[in-house]
């Protein structure tokens, strides 16, 4: 006789795949959950081993081990202990660049009204120190917010000031195309150790179509190699963002990475807020977006099989969270969801969101996800009505679809997207694209465990363990 | 237009309600109780291509699959929360509770 401990279960190719509430997982013949449930798994059963020491089945009422399995729990949670960490701060909606696939809204150069004004951003400094996280990121977002180095200056020199006396440990990001990056703004990060994270789409033809500019790769990789000579190499990393073209060439862009000096790739789809609503039909790409991801992830595990390291960094998190005990800081794959638990955006409009993709769809008109003015106070700011209402449907542990999947544990929720796609927060998960997505990657990376183990995971270890270090 | 019924003292209301979501997405579902069967019946969407026989497969599955979970959340219920209690709750609180 055995008891229950909680669990999930699905189909898995030809197998079954159980996943326990701390995320530990089993591949086991078809019809293991159901022998479970009907207790006819033996003690003389290998199985009986496995479920015993991966916590799917317990010989007491408690189990013996409930405090290291809370304790676990807590770890897997241990992103709400510190609250809102990230702190994004969109210095001006201007932009020297007209990406096609732009999700902001940014503006011209010559816009007047876009940049955040000195007494807001002072007092959004504020307010984020008001946080009880114990590491800040402020993340300088526009537009592009090197136009506007003084209010990075102002924000830092803010920042610094307080700190004297806060003594948080503080990370500066600037999010830049690298296009223009002055001596002003390179003094400015290197003086205050501001890492770059900048976006490069792939090769030249691919970038240059996307920007809406004939020279923007040249510039972007001139802008990328003179932020490496002034900083370092490792205050440089770079996004990309998969347009509609760039599904047709996986290996090139992540040659292209490789061509300048970048050891990783986050890859990342297109997601359905400013220009990039243009793209009028998402079921058809997000079947190639995961087609896509297939292909580019199988081809960088043959790179990092010849010996060269090259990692996936999306593909890292998803791997985090099935093999380690530990969270992950991206707050789009968390529950409770990233909106105000893990990051805020302080908008250059005075208006305070929940998250980046928030203030996106304030750029449409819609104020859903408006907090307040950064004028309010910190309390109905962060605990609120309307951050109330949002808790409603931000856990997968408690919303339809998501409370009965196995792959729960490595997945997040999202009501901003579900809002801006379904129109409502609480979400559809049959008719998600963003669950199809995840779920499809999810997947595919637990079949690349399953069926290519002794291939994969030496390489997946070292991504894990090269973050970790 | 597939019409199943359903044995509702095998298969609980919410373990029905459950595998019924997920054919939302293709099928628009209607749901009549006749005492102690219930009759559902599945009328495609316009963009369904799907056969009955691939729904009624998928369908039977789910529910199995439902009824299972469902045994392991009732049995695992009180537990799960204990287990949140101990992960999340103040310590000095809990351990002054149970004591």
């Amino acid at each position: 006789m055995y008891y229950l401990l909680p669990f999930r279960f699905e189909r898995f190719e030809d197998s079954e795949l159980l996943v326990n509430e701390v995320g530990d997982y089993l591949f086991c013949p078809q019809g293991t959950a159901a022998r479970i449930v009907n207790r006819e798994i033996s003690k003389d059963e290998e199985l009986y081993h496995d479920l015993l020491a991966n916590f799917f089945i317990s010989p007491t009422p408690i189990p013996p081990t409930i405090d290291i399995l809370a304790a676990r729990l807590r770890t897997k949670k241990a992103f709400l202990d510190s609250f809102t960490a990230l702190h994004i701060f969109v210095l001006t909606l201007r932009c020297n660049q007209n990406c096609v696939y732009c999700q902001a809204t940014s503006q011209q150069e010559c816009a007047h009204g876009k940049d955040m004004k000195l007494p807001d951003l002072l007092k959004a400094v504020e307010l984020m120190f008001r946080s009880p996280s114990e590491h800040l990121t402020m993340e300088f977002q526009g537009g592009e917010p090197s136009l506007v180095p003084h209010l990075i200056r102002a924000a830092i020199e803010k920042a610094e000031a307080l700190n004297q006396t806060a003594h948080k440990t503080l990370t500066y990001v600037l999010c830049t195309n690298s296009v223009h990056l002055t001596d002003e703004v390179l003094t400015l990060c290197k003086q205050f150790n501001i890492l770059i994270s900048t976006s490069l789409d792939g090769p030249r033809n691919l970038h240059n179509s996307n920007r809406g500019k004939i020279d923007s790769y040249e510039k972007v990789v001139a802008g990328i190699a003179l932020a490496r000579q002034t900083l370092g190499e490792d205050k440089v990393s770079a996004l990309m963002t998969t347009s509609v073209p760039a599904l047709d060439y996986p290996k090139e862009i992540v040659d292209a990475y490789r061509e300048n000096g970048f050891r990783s790739i986050f890859i990342r789809a297109l997601n359905p807020y400013g220009l990039a609503t243009e793209n009028n039909d998402w079921e058809a790409y997000t079947t190639r977006f995961i087609e896509f991801y297939k292909q580019m992830l199988d081809y960088i595990i043959e790179i990092n099989k010849s010996g060269e390291l090259f990692v996936e960094e999306f593909t890292r998190l998803i791997l985090q969270k099935i093999l380690t005990p530990f969270p992950i800081g991206f707050v789009d794959l968390q529950s409770p969801a990233g909106i105000v638990n893990s990051v805020v955006v302080y908008n250059y409009d005075g208006g305070v969101y929940a998250s980046d993709e928030s203030r996106m769809l304030a750029e449409a008109g819609d104020y859903t996800f408006r907090l307040g003015n950064i004028s309010d106070t910190y309390e109905s700011l962060f605990y609120g009505e309307k951050a109330q209402h949002f808790a409603d449907c931000w856990a997968t542990e408690t919303i339809a679809g998501c409370s009965d999947c196995a792959l729960q544990s490595y997945c997040g929720a999202d009501p901003v997207r579900n809002y801006s796609t379904q129109g409502s927060m609480y979400g559809h998960r049959p008719t998600s694209l963003l669950c199809r997505k995840y779920k499809a990657i999810i997947e595919h990376i637990l079949s690349l465990l399953k069926n290519r183990n002794e291939e994969v995971m030496p390489i997946f270890t070292q991504w894990i363990k090269g973050r970790n270090a | 237009m597939l019409t199943l019924t359903i044995d509702i003292t095998i298969f609980s209301d919410e373990v029905i309600s459950k595998a019924v979501y997920w054919e939302t997405n293709q099928y628009i579902v209607s749901r009549q109780l006749n005492g102690k069967t219930e009759t559902l019946t599945f009328e495609p969407k316009p963009q369904c291509t799907e056969n009955e026989a691939a729904l009624k497969e998928r369908f039977l599955t789910r529910l199995n699959d439902f009824k299972v979970q469902q045994i392991v959340d009732n049995e695992t219920k009180d537990l799960r929360t204990i287990l949140y209690i101990k992960a999340f709750a103040n310590n000095d609180d809990f351990e002054a509770i149970t004591e």
